[in-house]
């Protein structure tokens, strides 16, 4: 819950961030440079975050199955497809006896000049339950993530102003989250495919310093020395 | 000599042949015959046509019951594809899966391999317009233009002169279909009734793909058409031959 997972969805891109974090027993901090993005594709991607054995287990599982598709077929799933399948094995292992915690954020640029929508991006939750949006986000973040979504995101969003977008939402994290990410891996997939771009952190909080005049009680201003 | 390998499909005869395999495909052989062109902007499918989804279509030639059974797979291969990506299957995908079954029972089972061939008409966003062949042995291949049945090296003979790579649309697809059953069809006459043409057509902007059957007057059309080309071309070789029988007789005159 604590983890967190967001994705934007701009004009052809797609900006995938996932704090690096892992905590044991809700207090310590036990890594700071996690990974949770997962290569389905040369132009695909999945952010898991939940169980962490559970989140490995089914990322694994889906990535490779998406690899021995392309390996079999000679063709690449597009993201819309990749995102189905994995909801679809979700939804499927939900019914057996091994469910996943896991909750995902698919997000992929799709290279068929036919799709009307290029940048792709879809949230999954451990239910399977699979929805498109512009803003996506898994855990506490997404009551920040989502609110600032809705002020922010705008048609044609370029790289920049998503990176704004998250920078924002990643100081009020900072600054509400009693377990705030340290620091933000931030990833973008488009017509290049998956690359790394520079990590984020939350800005340094300045708080004012207390004043003197606290300090200072009623029983201080009586002149008791007369 | 070939006696003893006949019995088990499963069993490799001395030679390295699959007889089992070999005698499906001779039965095709005696089966209708189904021809498919593949045009710049379509394709052309002719015999018995049996239709898979929306953007699949494939003709039969052979065993009808044994073509029942594996179009009912093509069937579910494509609806299970469905199902789990939420987006239409590509048609290699589904040629494939179906003929790694019918591979199957040449090799293990004990079973007898399925005495049908299939010509597949489809279109996909990977790789667009589409004709695959495949028979008994699980083989397929991806053509340009091809036949399966009844006089199909005739066919097939026919195609390789007169398709031209690159050029052909579907109204020349059609012309060459109507073409290659004159010729290889045992009728004398071409008619509607003996033919089953299929036209398989995706419309970009509405990204719908389209398979439709030719009327018969459309039919009767392309029929008119080519026995008009005929009847011109049997015209000008019939004067060629009175010019050169009458300059032979100039000469003997001459001499």
């Amino acid at each position: 819950m604590v983890e967190s997972v967001i994705g934007i969805r701009g004009k052809d891109f797609v900006l995938l961030a996932q704090d690096a974090n892992t905590t044991k027993y809700g207090i310590l901090n036990m890594k700071f440079d996690t990974n949770r993005l997962f290569k389905l594709s040369e132009h695909c991607a999945m952010l898991a975050a939940g169980e962490p054995g559970d989140v490995v287990q089914f990322a694994e599982y889906v990535g490779k199955n998406i690899q021995l598709y392309k390996m079999i077929n000679g063709i690449e799933l597009s993201p819309y497809a990749c995102a189905n399948f994995t909801r679809h094995e979700m939804a499927t292992s939900l019914r057996s006896r091994n469910s996943f915690l896991a909750n995902l954020v698919v997000g992929g640029y799709s290279t068929n000049e036919r799709d009307q929508n290029r940048a792709q991006l879809y949230s999954i939750d451990y239910l399977g339950a699979m929805v498109s949006a512009n803003v996506v986000a898994h855990g506490f973040c997404q009551f920040f993530a989502l609110g600032i979504g809705d002020r922010l995101w705008k048609e044609d969003l370029t790289v920049d102003e998503a990176l704004f977008m998250l920078q924002t939402i990643v100081n009020e994290l900072g600054k509400r989250m009693a377990a705030y990410p340290h620091c933000v891996f931030v990833r973008i997939i488009d017509a290049q495919g998956i690359r790394v771009l520079d990590n984020m952190y939350p800005e340094k909080i300045h708080v004012a310093k207390p004043s003197e005049g606290e300090l200072q009680t009623s029983a201080d201003m009586m002149d008791i020395h007369s | 000599m070939a006696r003893r390998y006949d019995t088990r499909a499963t069993i490799f005869s001395p030679e390295g042949r699959l007889y089992q395999v070999e005698y499906a495909l001779e039965a095709i052989s005696h089966a209708g015959a189904s021809l498919g062109i593949l045009a710049e902007n379509g394709v052309v499918l002719a015999g018995e046509k049996r239709n898979i989804h929306d953007d699949l279509c494939c003709s039969v030639s052979g065993i009808t019951s044994d073509a029942n059974v594996l179009i009912n797979e093509l069937r579910m291969i494509g609806q299970r594809y469905l199902l789990t990506y939420q987006e239409p299957a590509p048609i290699e995908y589904i040629v494939s899966r179906l003929c790694n079954i019918k591979q199957a029972y040449t090799q293990f089972g004990g079973k007898r391999p399925f005495g049908v061939s299939f010509l597949y008409m489809g279109w996909d966003k990977h790789y667009g317009y589409q004709l695959y062949q495949s028979d008994p042995s699980g083989n397929y291949g991806g053509w340009k233009a091809t036949c399966v049945g009844h006089n199909s090296q005739t066919a097939i003979s026919i195609l390789k002169q007169e398709y031209k790579i690159g050029e052909t649309q579907l109204n020349d697809a059609l012309r060459l279909a109507i073409r290659v059953f004159s010729k290889t069809l045992d009728t004398t006459k071409l008619t509607p009734e003996k033919i089953e043409i299929a036209v398989l057509q995706h419309d970009d902007k509405t990204n719908e793909t389209t398979i439709r059957m030719l009327k018969d007057d459309e039919l009767i059309t392309l029929i008119k058409q080519y026995e008009d080309e005929q009847s011109k071309l049997e015209a000008d070789r019939q004067k060629q031959q009175q010019t050169t029988t009458s300059s032979s007789t100039v000469e003997k005159e001459k001499k």
